[in-house]
């Protein structure tokens, strides 16, 4: 009896049309608190079918990792080689331009091969040498100013004595005041003015520059700048601590100035001529 | 030491001192490959090769320095000569011992060193600045460099050198 109920039942609820039917606005009621429940539990199981899909597809997004991270380091290789092609295009052009100002001058440009090792002396080896027309004496510069003096020469190489040498002195003045005085290279790798006269004004940031007296440097080559001044009342002279404007431990191409025109000093001819008949 | 193995090993070591080294410095100071590679073989092996060995090494420190050629050498050979006085055996019993040697060799060489500069190319030396800013670190990392190079280099003295024994 009850199957034939439920059977009867059940017929009637196909033949009065379901859910759009009659029994609609009890479906209604029953379906509302469900459907979020539903697509929150479908959301789930969509997201866990979902992962295994994603996880075929690991491995081909491991694969696009390790290929792209081979680019970038690639390109990473490519922008440190061509930031070195800038740097030496920067130097080079500069001294190009420095060349080009200076057509009197005669300029070799060399790299920096090797430095003394032994702590004490602050010398640099270029890679050219007498085959190029180096000779001992030649200053050696680059685009940001005076480096040093050649020292000894071979065939194909060259030891520079870098100013900030403590056995370096280069006759210098300051761009201001035109006060004149000698730079000589400190034992940690600065440099100190001396001998700047007591009346002469000097103010840090003053600009020092090569004088060109006693004929080893051209004048107006750029030394460094004035940081400190000492002055001391009893003292004959007053001394000048000197910022390189060349980085010594960064020096990679540098130019030597094979031939230029020293400072004319043949005023002093007939006085050292007169001096010497006395 | 054979040719074939010590001037190739000088040549390295001459190359890395003046392009790689510079670049380590602590103040001035900075490791003296050269000089250590000549302490550990004057420690290793007594005989006269050692001093040959030190001459040699002086000659490769001087070809890339601003000093006079030569006066490494001159410095070298009897700091080789006095510290290969110490047998090598007593090295492979106490490591004290060539730290000390080390230490007393690197610190005599720059002394000698400086002293030759001083008077052989009027070098301006700072006496009281000097030794705390270039010395003194410098031979602190020829102490700390000796134990690698002795172990490497006695690997190298035990193959050219085999011990005999007696049946």
């Amino acid at each position: 009896m009850t199957l034939g109920l439920l059977l009867i039942a059940a017929i009637g609820l196909i033949v009065g049309g379901g859910r759009s039917g009659f029994l609609r606005p009890l479906t209604s009621v029953v379906m509302t608190p469900l459907v979020p429940v539903a697509r929150l539990l479908t959301g789930g199981a969509d997201a866990v079918t979902g992962s295994s899909q994603e996880a075929g597809d690991y491995e081909t997004l491991r694969q696009h990792s390790r290929e792209l991270e081979r680019i970038v380091a690639e390109l990473q290789v490519e922008i440190v080689r061509l930031r070195e092609i800038e740097q030496d295009y920067y130097r080079l052009s500069e001294l190009v331009n420095y060349a080009a100002a200076h057509p009197d001058q005669g300029l070799v440009t060399a790299n920096v091969i090797a430095r003394d090792a032994s702590g004490y002396l602050r010398w640099i080896i270029i890679d050219r040498g007498a085959r190029d027309g180096i000779q001992i004496g030649n200053p050696v510069i680059n685009e940001l100013g005076l480096v040093g003096r050649v020292e000894d020469v071979a065939y194909n190489a060259s030891w520079v004595r870098l100013i900030n040498d403590q056995a370096s002195a280069v006759n210098a003045r300051l761009q201001n005041s035109r006060a004149e005085g000698t730079v000589i290279g400190q034992l940690q790798g600065g440099l100190r003015m001396e001998y700047i006269p007591q009346e002469a004004l000097v103010e840090v940031g003053d600009l020092v520059l090569t004088s060109g007296l006693g004929g080893s440097f051209p004048a107006n080559l750029v030394i460094g700048q004035v940081t400190s001044v000492r002055r001391q009342q009893a003292a004959l002279f007053q001394e000048a601590e000197v910022r390189p404007t060349v980085d010594f431990n960064r020096l990679q191409i540098v130019s030597v100035i094979t031939s230029f025109q020293p400072v004319d000093t043949s005023v002093f001819d007939d006085v050292i001529q007169s001096q010497s008949q006395r | 030491m054979s040719l074939q193995v010590g001037i190739p090993l000088f040549l390295i070591a001459m190359l890395i001192q003046a392009t790689i080294l510079p670049h380590l410095r602590v103040f001035g100071g900075q490791p003296d490959l050269i000089v250590v590679l000549v302490l550990a073989w004057a420690i290793l092996d007594h005989d006269r090769e050692g001093m040959a060995w030190a001459f040699v090494g002086g000659l490769f420190i001087d070809l890339l320095s601003g000093a006079p050629f030569g006066i490494s050498s001159l410095i070298l050979v009897p700091v080789a000569y006095l510290v290969g006085l110490t047998e090598a055996r007593v090295y492979r019993t106490s490591l004290a011992l060539p730290l000390v040697l080390t230490a007393g060799g690197a610190l005599a060489y720059h002394a000698v060193y400086l002293l030759l500069l001083r008077f052989l190319a009027d070098f301006p030396v700072a006496w009281t600045e000097i030794p705390g800013y270039v010395t003194v670190p410098s031979v602190i990392f020829d102490v700390i460099l000796i134990i690698p190079v002795l172990r490497v280099l006695s690997r190298v003295y035990d193959r050219l050198h085999p011990r005999q024994v007696k049946i």
